[in-house]
């Protein structure tokens, strides 16, 4: 479906936040779920890209939904030239998205980069959704600049741990070092993890919270061809499967218990 | 009395190995699951064929991950065959996909030649499976695959031993990592082949200058997409005027253009694969194209339009 850019906006150094103006996607798509994105009307990129769900909002009283994006690449490079009021071609929502436990206590969200995209929404909606519930994060990058949306966590009083690898906003270090203090101190049963962001970081959070038998839910970024279940170009590999031992990011995922990943 | 001019109908449907299509316009194996993947975005009835994801006698794993990454025009996959295997397929895919009026093709092969022959006589007589297509040509297994459909001879052999199994019609799908496609293709004719699906992914590669490691775990994949479209078109054109069975050509078609080149050059069908991918109702959308296509230039009849390429 061919939808609106209603903004696209730089936000930090390479960094950007677009809006794209959709009811459909608006009203159906739950935490951690991803668009497949066309970018640019020719063969080169041929493929869509897959773009997690960043939040859900209002611009001048039209529902959107927003992306977070950091230029990597030939596609995201294309993206970030694209202009308020060009028509872009999207499929989905497609993915499982976060699965949110009842009656939960503590949310303990860990971001590295532009891993922070999903989150912002979960926390926003699991704040609402919940009475009496407990947020931190911890958020992580190489410098201040990839340090993103502190404000959106500010706004839900969530307790915020900063670490960068070069010191310039935060604790010096990875934010795995942060996270495993805090397991050891503090996190117990009623503690639920949600991590988004590189896949060592990932396989880190995945190992100190199965310590201590925390819950744990990890957000996986891989190439896709298709984004609903077709190509099986983004699996991973799985403790267990229906069909082996590999399952799809895409419809499976993107979202998976951290023990059922093969770290 | 004046008679309000109508718009001719055009008669799309093909023929292949005694099967009725529709319309020419099929989905390529490894590209459309088993079909029900694409239910949210298609009506599988408008469809002329599906063919499923490769099955082999047991399920398979497939490669292990980075599988996949895209390039100029194309992509590279090495997918490795991954598949739930014939018994499920069988079991839980068929009866789901039978509902619709598209043909069902099972694409199949086999790690050596004994599960080639498995495979075929487990779908043999199966009444809702229209044909079968054997897949001698897949770069991305260790074993089999694609050595199957690189030399002659052992692709003649395994041909014939399939056809004996099999009541089926057959259609061979060729690799196109060969010095001549035409001598495969005529191996294949001798096999007992009813119909040749050409071509198979290019065999490729793509390198992260960062870390000089190879972008797929398995290093090489094939090679799909646009990019390759040139290439596939010249082969089903060379076979098309060397054999007498049906060709279904396949390689890079994203619209109704490039299915309509494939049929001028001698395919009497195609077979749509990675534009799945990037639209999910592209096949539909191609159908549309071919037919607006013959009602423009007068073409009542898609079979006219075969193998009529101009000197």
């Amino acid at each position: 479906m061919f939808v609106t850019i209603v903004e696209n906006n730089e936000i930090s150094a390479g960094y950007f936040r677009l809006a794209i103006h959709s009811p459909e996607l608006a009203e159906n798509t739950k935490p951690g779920q991803f668009i497949m994105m066309k970018v640019g009307d020719n063969y080169d990129p041929l493929l869509r890209r897959p773009m997690g769900i960043h939040k859900i909002s209002n611009k001048d009283n039209n529902p959107c939904v927003e992306l977070l994006y950091q230029v990597v690449g030939k596609g995201t490079s294309m993206m970030s030239k694209m202009k308020k009021g060009q028509q872009v071609d999207v499929l989905g929502p497609f993915g499982n998205g976060f699965a949110i436990p009842q009656n939960i206590k503590i949310a303990v969200f860990v971001a590295g980069g532009v891993g922070i995209a999903p989150l912002a929404m979960l926390a926003e909606k699991m704040v609402k959704d919940a009475t009496d519930l407990k947020t931190y994060l911890f958020i992580g990058g190489k410098s201040k600049n990839d340090v993103l949306c502190l404000d959106d966590f500010e706004k839900l009083n969530t307790k915020i741990c900063i670490a960068t690898e070069n010191g310039s906003l935060g604790n010096q270090g990875l934010v795995t070092n942060s996270v495993s203090k805090f397991i050891d101190q503090k996190a117990n049963g009623q503690a639920s993890f949600f991590a988004c962001g590189p896949y060592q970081m990932l396989k880190a959070v995945s190992e100190l919270t199965a310590k201590k038998n925390i819950p744990c839910q990890v957000s996986l970024d891989r190439r896709m061809a298709c984004g609903f279940g077709a190509c099986l170009g983004c699996v991973v590999k799985v403790t267990q499967g229906n069909h082996g031992s590999y399952k799809n990011v895409c419809t499976d995922g993107p979202v998976f218990d951290a023990n059922e990943i093969c770290w | 009395m004046s008679i309000e001019p109508k718009k001719k109908k055009i008669n799309l449907s093909v023929e292949i190995a005694g099967i009725q299509f529709q319309n020419p316009v099929l989905t390529a194996s490894g590209t459309f699951g088993y079909g029900m993947e694409y239910t949210d975005f298609i009506d599988l009835n408008l469809l002329g064929g599906i063919v499923v994801k490769g099955l082999s006698i047991k399920p398979s794993h497939g490669n292990s991950p980075p599988r996949m990454v895209e390039t100029a025009s194309g992509m590279l996959n090495a997918i490795g065959l991954q598949n739930i295997g014939v018994e499920v397929f069988i079991n839980e895919k068929l009866p789901l996909l039978k509902k619709f009026n598209a043909n069902i093709i099972v694409n199949f092969f086999g790690d050596t030649q004994d599960e080639y022959v498995l495979a075929a006589e487990r779908l043999n007589d199966i009444t809702e499976i229209a044909a079968l297509e054997m897949n001698i040509s897949c770069p991305n297994v260790e074993k089999g695959g694609m050595t199957f459909g690189t030399e002659p001879k052992i692709t003649e052999e395994l041909v014939r031993k399939v056809r004996k199994v099999t009541s089926s019609p057959l259609i061979v799908k060729l690799s196109p990592n060969v010095t001549d496609i035409v001598v495969m293709a005529k191996a294949a004719v001798n096999g007992g082949a009813d119909a040749l699906s050409i071509i198979n992914t290019l065999l490729g590669m793509a390198i992260d200058i960062k870390t000089r490691c190879p972008m797929l775990a398995n290093v090489t994949g094939g090679l799909s997409g646009p990019a390759i479209k040139p290439v596939a078109l010249r082969m089903v054109w060379q076979v098309a005027k060397a054999v007498d069975i049906p060709i279904i050509g396949i390689g890079g078609i994203m619209n109704a253009q490039d299915a309509l080149e494939f049929i001028i050059a001698g395919a009497t069908a195609v077979q749509v694969g990675t534009a799945n991918f990037i639209d999910p109702s592209i096949s539909v959308k191609i159908i549309e194209g071919i037919k607006n296509y013959c009602q423009k230039d007068k073409i009542g009849d898609i079979k006219d339009l075969i193998g009529t390429l101009r000197s």
